[in-house]
């Protein structure tokens, strides 16, 4: 029996032993993972996880309950699922759940999920790595860091109401950051699921990196006040991304997102067109269905500055009277175990018409901001936020990247950033990285009017 | 075979095939957790995670390997896989790891009733309660989101190396935290707390894990309903209570003087420090008042362990004494490098992470002050209690922390006036060298800190004393 075939086996035994009691999905991976970590531009740790994880998900009378087993063996999957049950039993149903899905549609078709040669990539791993610190290096870094990841999984799953499918993925995410000296920095960021131009594309994070590093030299403190901001997709991603993952009836049930009430509503120019997209060509997000078996899609969330739709699972989708946009996810909530709730996959902007030099163009003060991180809500429910810029960042002057500054806090508010949206570049790159952990295709942003505070002493 | 047995053999094998160290640490966790919205339950898990954490050094590389399998032939091919990483890493630089003893020993959390002697239902009806006195004292308006989480965690440790160090360990951690959203006269508020301390059903069944509830939605409705907001043409004095003490404790301090950062080795991920730049025993990063202590030795704490992940032996560190930057978080791999002894720092958060330098319970020390001491001689100030939203700069230099019950103090007393969102935006130097007095007493905040990539959350205190004064605090940030 292959390694497939093995996992395949017990999912379908685990299915077996918890939809005996209810409603049951069970989800095996076979994991394959490699990371590479760098500082002071040399190989500090190169980790391996190899893991078989089965996630099940059971509804006994409208109770529901999830585990994960870590390398299963029949024995140890029947005891755990037992547990489970018996657990699951002791609870109280839950509003949330209204069943799984029940029809099913053929999976969708997703270009560039998976690229064979990931399988001898770890020899050639370091190589490569080290090639991307010297474009970084002649870009003027002086030392570099970085973090990179590459898999492969092998995913089944297996629903109660009869779905069964599989797929093959790989996937790398690249985060390298450059030094010229403590505080002049520079970050960039490759990611995708095929190899074709993994070499490229590292290089390009490497050069960008040590290019924003050489730039930054000589930042001062930066002047607070109300800027026109260009945003990095990196930064735009982070920002306007955190807005878009609101779209999801959970998280305003849980008092996570300010986009209540505001379906129909104008939020942004006509300009902005967002969706969520499953089925993107080498997306990180992607896949062709989702947890609970309905295949992923194109979903228009907004369009033309309208907010016109939510991200759902079945269950989410009966609470509203809609249907299912294939966004089912077994996902961690804030701490503790894991639920199935709606999730987003890839979010992608649609592009603008904008070189990146035009977005520089305005003769207002402008600030063009390179990568930042701590995204925290004063209110969620608002959208009341503030977030640090990390890395260079630099003052627009006449129409070029002028004087570095340093210290500033992007201080706003999520829906009125959307609103104030007046520029989009033409290129779309595809960021995640730490502080952007859902895969968002998104171009260099333009935004009116942000107010950047700093500290009082 | 037992996993003593199947760690012994795991570090025979790496010696045998060259490695200069071999550690294999064995953790096996039951982790139970119940979530409820306005009563309803919204999710619950019972998941049990068990594997080894390889780390193999050869060669002057370190290599990480998991495995979830306890297979012999399994872990010895991890093994051999962790000692082939390690030489393809290539160093010029080669790694090593500072000396330390030799240990074989068990530590454990002391429980009165372990988690797994209560079943789910009663875990869960536990929780249910807080929903049942909440809805007593607030209707569905006042309080429209209520979000409570009750986590039971319990782990078997042991940790065997090629040097002969055999660390076996059982741990056990409650912790609740909470989700309120208050709509009041001025607006609406939300607020996020967590409690949390390594001990067993104890932890739940005490009076105080319904009361933290009832107090945090009083006080968070308090502030949708009367906080103002109230705008300080100049600076003014500053009293911030236990849990902003706590966080600033965490950020300003305990962040900056982990030493991994400080070499560098986080550049990517959680950044570096502005502790880069100064003197460790000399420099002095605030005043006289200022003492930051982290210490995983505390009982019952949220951050306690006696052992680290390396078997390490614990010990208090400080990290600032009386403004002088003092202490750095080592493990043996930082230790080495600035020619130290490791203190015991080194944490992972599961078997698949490896371990490095992390914070525990980190809390300012407390000065001989009462509280009414800190607030008598105030003309106007502001009493800071809690906060909501807060960051700081990959250097933690820059930091915010936006107040949430917050009181005007007026003329020696704190008043009922309360302030809406009053923001601390500090740098970390400015923050501690404005600090003039700590007040007695001590209480502690459960947290999750987040640091790495894959990233690793690990359970911390965030604590302080009662009170702590800060002098000409311009609040606010600076705006245009």
């Amino acid at each position: 029996m292959t390694k497939s075939e093995e996992t395949q086996s017990l999912v379908e035994q685990a299915l077996k032993v918890a939809s005996r009691h209810g409603e049951a999905v069970v989800r095996g991976q076979d994991i394959l993972r490699h990371q590479i970590r760098i500082s002071n531009s040399e190989i500090d740790i190169f980790k391996q996880w190899r893991s078989r994880v089965l996630a099940v998900f059971v509804a006994v009378d409208g109770r529901i309950g999830t585990t994960e087993i870590i390398d299963p063996t029949p024995k140890s999957l029947q005891t755990r699922i037992d547990h489970l049950i018996s657990f699951v039993r002791g609870l109280q149903p839950t509003p949330l759940f209204s069943g799984l899905q029940k029809e099913f549609r053929s999976p969708s078709k997703v270009e560039q999920l998976y690229d064979k040669r990931i399988r001898e990539f770890p020899e050639r791993a370091p190589e490569v790595v080290a090639a991307s610190l010297d474009e970084a290096q002649k870009a003027g870094a002086k030392r570099t860091a970085g973090s990179f990841f590459f898999d492969e999984i092998v995913t089944d799953l297996s629903t109660s109401e009869g779905f069964r499918g599989d797929y093959r993925a790989s996937s790398y995410r690249m985060t390298l950051r450059s030094f010229v000296d403590p505080e002049s920095s520079g970050q960039g960021i490759a990611v995708g699921r095929v190899l074709n131009d993994i070499e490229a594309q590292l290089s390009r994070a490497g050069r960008e990196s040590g290019e924003i590093a050489s730039l930054a030299v000589g930042g001062k403190q930066g002047k607070p006040g109300t800027y026109d901001l260009v945003l990095h997709p990196t930064v735009a991603a982070s920002i306007l991304g955190a807005l878009i993952k609101g779209a999801n009836p959970v998280q305003i049930l849980m008092g996570n997102s300010p986009l209540k009430d505001r379906i129909g509503q104008q939020l942004g120019p006509e300009t902005v067109t967002i969706w969520d997209d499953g089925t993107i060509p080498n997306g990180l997000g992607s896949a062709p269905f989702d947890f609970e078996g309905t295949p992923t899609q194109r979903t228009q969330i907004i369009r033309k500055g309208t907010l016109e739709q939510l991200v759902h699972n079945t269950s989410s989708s009966r609470m509203l009277q809609t249907k299912s946009t294939g966004n089912c996810q077994l996902a961690q909530f804030f701490i503790g175990s894991k639920l199935m709730i709606p999730g987003p996959t890839n979010i992608v902007f649609k592009q603008g018409e904008q070189s990146f030099e035009e977005l520089l163009e305005p003769a207002r003060p402008t600030i063009y901001v390179t990568s930042n991180w701590y995204l925290r809500y004063t209110s969620a429910l608002e959208g009341t936020f503030s977030t640090i810029p990390r890395d260079g960042m630099f003052l627009i002057e006449k129409g070029e990247i002028g004087q570095p500054i340093q210290k500033l806090r992007i201080t706003d508010n999520l829906v009125r950033m959307l609103g104030a949206i007046d520029g989009l570049g033409r290129e779309v790159r595809q960021i995640r990285w730490w502080e952007v952990n859902t895969p968002t295709f998104i171009p260099f942003i333009r935004i009116r009017d942000v107010s950047m505070t700093a500290a009082t002493q | 075979m037992m996993f003593h047995d199947v760690a012994q053999q795991g570090v025979e094998y790496g010696a045998k095939q060259g490695a200069d160290y071999v550690e294999l640490r064995y953790v096996q966790t039951l982790m139970e957790s119940f979530l409820t919205r306005n009563g309803d339950i919204i999710s619950a898990g019972s998941t049990e995670t068990e594997g080894i954490g390889i780390r193999a050094l050869a060669e002057g590389g370190m290599s990480f390997v998991a495995t979830a399998s306890l297979a012999k032939g399994d872990v010895e091919k991890a093994v051999q896989t962790a000692v082939r990483l390690a030489r393809a890493s290539r160093r010029k630089t080669p790694l090593a790891l500072s000396e330390e003893p030799v240990i074989q020993t068990h530590w454990e959390v002391p429980v009165e009733t372990p988690f797994t002697e209560i079943p789910p239902d009663t875990k869960l009806k536990r929780l249910l309660a807080v929903e049942k006195e909440l809805t007593k004292i607030f209707d569905a308006t006042a309080l429209p989101i209520r979000t409570a989480l009750l986590i039971a965690e319990t782990s078997k440790k042991y940790i065997a190396t090629s040097e002969g160090t055999r660390v076996e360990s059982d741990y056990s951690l409650g912790r609740l935290a909470g989700r309120l959203t208050a709509k009041g006269a001025k607006g609406t508020e939300q607020r996020y707390f967590s409690r949390g301390a390594a001990a067993g059903w104890e932890f739940f069944a005490a009076p105080q894990f319904i009361e933290t509830f009832i107090e945090e939605a009083k006080a968070v409705h308090r502030v949708a309903d009367q906080a103002k907001p109230v705008a300080f043409d100049k600076p003014v004095d500053v009293i911030i209570g236990p849990e902003v003490a706590g966080i600033i404790a965490h950020e300003n301090c305990g962040h900056p003087s982990e030493a991994d950062r400080i070499q560098g080795r986080e550049g990517a991920n959680a950044g570096e420090s502005f502790w880069m730049d100064i003197d460790i025993g000399t420099t002095r990063v605030g005043s006289t008042a200022v003492t930051v202590i982290d210490d995983p030795t505390l009982l019952r704490s949220g951050g306690f362990y006696l052992y680290d992940d390396e078997g390490v032996k614990a010990r208090p560190r400080y990290l600032i004494k009386e403004g002088i930057a003092n202490e750095l978080f080592h493990d043996r791999q930082t230790a080495a490098r600035a020619g130290v002894h490791s203190n015991g720092s080194s944490r992972a958060s599961a078997y698949d992470r490896e371990p490095i330098p992390r914070m525990a319970n980190t809390y300012i020390a407390a000065g001989d002050y009462t509280v009414e001491e800190l607030v008598e001689d105030i003309r106007l100030g502001v009493f800071i209690d809690n906060f909501t939203e807060w960051n700081i700069d990959d250097r933690r230099y820059q930091s915010k922390y936006t107040g949430s019950l917050a009181r005007i103090i007026r003329k020696g007393e704190v008043t009922d006036e309360y302030v809406r969102r009053p923001v601390l935006e500090l740098t970390s130097r400015g923050l501690f060298e404005s600090v003039d007095a700590c007040a007695r007493g001590f209480a502690s905040e459960q947290a999750i800190c987040g640091k790495s990539d894959p990233s690793q959350g690990i359970p911390v205190w965030t604590a302080g004393p009662e009170a702590v004064r800060m002098r000409r605090i311009r609040l606010g940030g600076v705006q245009a």
